[in-house]
């Protein structure tokens, strides 16, 4: 299944930040792959002050345009404190002159330099009896240097972190919140269908920002590097939603609140400037039906 | 009402608790931590449109509250990083029941019915069941000192009471928090007791000069830390005494935390003109 991805793995290398609290509960060989042991990184070692830097300026060239590059306070106190960091980086000699530069890469410095990152961090919920770990997480943050920069990283950089670090942690399920117009919708809709929590988000910087959930299984996790014309796990579409049209995001919502349930079920389309998201709609069994069915 | 004796206990007669959280999650908390219950009406799914007014006005008392220390919180950092995978607990006045100033101050919309949150307590779980990260502690004292906004009114160890109750409330059992070697905060944090140090130099930080503390959560020192007279709280002698501005002395301490050796905050600092003078015990 990872065929076609691993020559990724002949310019990149996987690496975990992980302090030594979750380090424990995380794949340290997702799907496989090693994470050799020199670039697994303690959050709070002064000698990886650099790479942390590094880090840092990828969130802020992916997320700075959107107004939502993650100031290092945030990255310390609410990703790598109570989470974990797993991506792709390449040695420093690898890089070709513009892209050190563009990455800030000091002159003496021949470490690793991320390209991409996953980062999840676990949700109160998912703390259920028997269990150490908690199996609910929120994806906070997925981002390629490929996004800015087409050709930095290997083609398909961002769908092998999302695969690895899906591996990484010991996630059953899901949470996310992105923008509609993301470029990233694609690539979560590969993950399978994503039930919705919010399509209108006012509690976020960006209202135009959906919440979802996602139940993990095998499928999803392969079907990210399959990219399937039409998820094995997704039912059919039965409406298109309007990203762009904020009354139609607002009524949606409105219908979620009032118990509707609506996945998203592929990747968005567009035709001139329409987007649109194929949506199934689904509204909840009233309570105790199901009783009476059986 | 609460079951021992506080300092502010005035606060739990002008002020009432609320609670943000996804229904999911507050499922896992204390509702009436101490015997303080959160109304159900008080409970705010940030997940819902009718939501935003209050969330907002939470956004606004962050801003009022850190602004000038340039850590204010972006308003994805608050749905991110507490809204979903945590929770945030505070006091609040009923919008019809707010001071004019206050109302002022927060540009409270015509017609909004709602609460008006005069403090909160943000944190996020960590990787075990009741351990958090402390991540944000708000609350409008100081800002009604800065700006003189009412003078009768007294907040005094409204911040305290604020985390004290929503500690209880999470169920926190192990805290971890971060904050600056000058910050006055840590006057609050170690009323909580001795203060590990995980951190005292933290490149990952924006600020480097943050250290990184913890302890592990008791009613005892919950109640201590909101001012019940009756607990005492055991702590180690100061060893040392580390200025807040020595760089090379917080390196220093850096370098043997991470060597393996265990050193606390044992009790509040000194001030000393414009610095900060924190004790220091070796414990390991």
């Amino acid at each position: 299944m990872l065929t076609h991805y691993l020559p990724i793995l002949d310019q990149l290398e996987p690496f975990l930040i992980a302090h030594d609290g979750i380090r424990g509960d995380l794949q340290l060989s997702p799907a496989g792959i090693e994470i050799p042991p020199q670039n697994v990184f303690h959050p709070q070692h002064r000698k990886n002050g650099e790479f942390l830097r590094m880090l840092a300026l990828v969130d802020q060239l992916t997320f700075g345009p959107f107004g939502m590059d993650m100031p290092s306070w945030v990255f310390y106190d609410c990703a790598v404190m109570p989470g974990a960091v797993f991506g792709l980086g390449i040695r420093a000699h690898k890089l070709e002159t513009w892209a050190r530069e563009a990455m800030k890469v000091p002159a003496d410095y021949d470490g690793l330099v991320p390209m991409s990152q996953f980062i999840a961090i676990p949700i109160l919920s998912g703390f259920v009896p028997g269990r150490a770990a908690p199996r609910t997480w929120m994806l906070y943050t997925l981002e390629s240097m490929n996004q800015v920069s087409a050709g930095i990283a290997p083609f398909g950089t961002l769908h092998l972190t999302l695969f690895l670090g899906l591996h990484v942690f010991p996630i059953e399920e899901l949470w996310g919140a992105t923008q509609w117009r993301s470029p990233k919708l694609d690539t979560y809709a590969d993950l399978g269908p994503l039930e919705l929590r919010t399509a209108y988000t006012p509690a976020h910087s960006l209202p135009r920002t959906f919440s979802f959930r996602l139940t993990i299984s095998p499928e999803h996790l392969t079907s990210v590097l399959t990219a399937p014309r039409v998820h094995p796990l997704a039912p059919p579409p039965n409406a298109l939603l309007d990203v762009d049209d904020v009354a139609a995001l607002q009524a949606l919502q409105r219908e979620i609140e009032a118990g509707l349930r609506v996945e998203v079920v592929g990747r968005p389309f567009a035709h001139g400037t329409h987007v649109r998201v194929p949506l199934h709609r689904q509204a909840l069994e009233p309570q105790g039906a199901s009783d009476v069915a059986l | 009402m609460l079951p021992f004796e506080i300092r502010g206990v005035h606060l739990l007669d002008q002020l009432v608790p609320y609670v943000v959280a996804t229904p999911n999650n507050a499922a896992h908390l204390n509702l009436q931590p101490f015997g303080v219950a959160v109304a159900a009406e008080n409970v705010i799914d940030p997940l819902r449109l009718d939501s935003a007014i209050f969330l907002d006005l939470l956004h606004k008392l962050d801003g009022l509250t850190f602004g000038p220390e340039g850590m204010p919180m972006p308003k994805w950092v608050f749905y991110d990083c507490a809204e979903v995978p945590g929770a945030i607990y505070g006091l609040a006045r009923p919008a019809h029941q707010v001071w004019p100033k206050v109302r002022e101050l927060f540009k409270i919309p015509d017609g909004y019915q709602g609460l008006v949150p005069v403090s909160m307590y943000v944190a996020i779980p960590m990787q075990r069941q009741g351990t958090w990260f402390g991540h944000n502690l708000s609350s409008l004292a100081p800002v009604f000192r800065r700006l003189e906004l009412l003078d009768d009114l007294d907040l005094a160890g409204l911040g305290s009471l604020t985390k004290g109750l929503a500690l209880k409330c999470f169920g926190v059992q192990q805290f971890w928090g971060a904050t600056q070697w000058l910050s006055k905060a840590l006057y609050i944090h170690v009323k909580f007791g001795p203060l590990e140090l995980q951190t005292a130099f933290t490149p990952a930080h924006s600020e480097h000069e943050t250290l990184t503390y913890g302890f592990a959560v008791t009613d005892a020192k919950l109640r201590a830390s909101m001012g019940d007279p009756s607990v005492d709280l055991w702590r180690p002698p100061v060893d040392f005494w580390l200025d807040g501005h020595d760089i090379l002395a917080m390196i220093a301490l850096q370098d043997r935390l991470e060597a393996g050796e265990r050193f606390c905050i044992p009790e509040a600092p000194r001030r000393s003109g414009d610095t900060q003078q924190v004790p220091i015990a070796q414990i390991g």
